[in-house]
């Protein structure tokens, strides 16, 4: 077990590590989270589910907390 | 040269103390490991064969063990005392090749605090017992007076006058009989003068040298187990009836242990005992929902979690490598996005699967170590 926890700590790391990277580089070379939204359809989650399906579902999962 | 190493030797060596209590078997055990640490890897084979066979080496523990317990004493109380000075590797070195000195002028070694002295064996088998317990000292002999040992044995066993009375054949007998131990009922005959072969060949079996004996007795250990069973064996002077009359002590010890593990199970568990154990059973029905319970809950929250960051990070990728990206920083920052999005799926799922196996296990090693205590069965003495 703990070799394993090892090697997927490793792993991670190196990856978190990376895509922090990745993400400091586009920053610094200008990129935004709101331009990429503005330009793109990467947050439109309609092309996965239908909005009647998206209303459905965000409706049940917090009518549990009202 | 073939003799065990350090992890055979300790690995034998404790599988034969199995018949002690953990604590004072890890204490004998320590002793050893101590004098083997002191001695460090170039003196490893100096000290196996200070020791000798393990098996041998457990009589004498048995012994100093029932003493011990007998007295009311901490057994093997000096194994976390300062460590043993080691062998020296060159005095026993010089030992394959040098005869050994004569029997009765053999010491016991100052090396260890744990002698290889067997007063029993050597009740039983005096010339043998006195070559295992011969101080390296006394194998440093200067060259030219390696002649003189070699002549001391042929004096106490009845060899004819004419040996003795010829000291220029006596150098070759020490070179020779350590080279061919298998030679050694026709050690006689190798010397020049044919006439005396006939007395020769009818002295009793002559002492080999300490070094080919460690070597014949872990080469022929598992031969002399079937004559160690016949009773009514006469004791023979070779080296070689220890090992099997030990054995047959140890094999007589483990039905000992044997008899008193099945007067043990047919003891236990009681009625009271069973009758504990159903009561408990109750409360434990809470406490195995509770466990598997949370087990089950925190191990799936953690998987779903894990496969939501992993959605995203594909769903990421997919932009990445489509090509629908042409400004290089978001390309950056889709796949910086990506990345961390599978670090996170990959702690998230091995946490999820940890928890949910880790805490099914652990629910259950709960449960048997209470109900093991309840019906008071211990695994070990079951093993034993």
């Amino acid at each position: 077990m703990s070799r394993i926890w090892k090697w997927v700590a490793i792993i991670s790391l190196v990856l978190l590590v990376l895509g922090l990277a990745l993400i400091g580089v586009a920053y610094a070379t200008g990129g935004s989270v709101q331009r990429l939204m503005a330009t793109t359809d990467i947050t439109d989650m309609t092309k996965f589910v239908s909005r009647e399906q998206l209303q459905y579902y965000l409706t049940q999962i917090f009518g549990i907390f009202q | 040269m073939t003799l065990i190493n350090r992890k055979h030797f300790m690995a034998e060596l404790r599988n034969l103390l199995s018949f002690m209590d953990r604590e004072d078997r890890e204490r004998a055990l320590r002793r050893y490991e101590r004098m083997f640490d002191a001695a460090g890897p170039e003196g490893e084979e100096a000290v196996t064969r200070e020791l000798g066979s393990p098996v041998r080496l457990v009589l004498k523990l048995e012994r100093e063990y029932r003493e011990a317990k007998e007295a009311g004493e901490k057994p093997f109380a000096d194994a976390d005392e300062a460590p043993v000075k080691a062998p020296a590797p060159v005095e026993y070195a010089a030992l394959a090749e040098e005869e050994p000195a004569a029997p009765s002028e053999l010491e016991e070694p100052e090396l260890f605090p744990a002698p290889e002295a067997d007063p029993s064996a050597e009740d039983v088998y005096p010339s043998a017992g006195a070559v295992l317990t011969a101080p390296a000292e006394e194998y440093q002999l200067p060259e030219e007076e390696t002649g003189e040992p070699a002549e001391e044995p042929e004096q106490e066993a009845p060899a004819p006058e004419e040996e003795s009375a010829e000291p220029e054949n006596e150098p070759e007998g020490p070179e020779e009989e350590p080279r061919e131990p298998e030679n050694e009922p026709e050690v006689a005959e190798e010397p020049t003068e044919p006439e005396e072969e006939e007395p020769a060949s009818q002295e009793p079996e002559s002492e080999p040298a300490a070094a080919d004996f460690f070597e014949l007795e872990v080469e022929s250990e598992p031969e002399e187990e079937s004559p160690a069973l016949s009773p009514e064996r006469e004791p023979l002077t070779s080296p070689f009836t220890f090992d099997a009359s030990d054995s047959l002590k140890a094999e007589d010890e483990d039905d000992e242990d044997e008899d008193e593990d099945e007067e043990e199970d047919d003891d236990s568990p009681g009625a009271l005992r069973v009758t504990g154990a159903v009561f408990v059973t109750v409360p434990m029905l809470l406490f195995w929902i509770v466990g598997f319970g949370l087990s089950l809950l925190l191990g799936a929250l953690f998987l779903a979690l894990g496969a939501g960051v992993c959605l995203a990070g594909v769903y990421l990728a997919r932009y990445v490598l489509g090509g629908t990206l042409t400004f290089l920083p978001d390309l950056f920052l889709v796949g910086g996005g990506a990345l961390v999005g599978f670090a996170l799926t990959l702690l998230f799922v091995w946490t999820g699967l940890w928890t949910l196996i880790g805490g099914f296990i652990t629910v259950v090693r709960l449960s048997k170590k209470l109900y093991r205590g309840i019906l008071g069965r211990r695994e070990g003495d079951r093993r034993r």
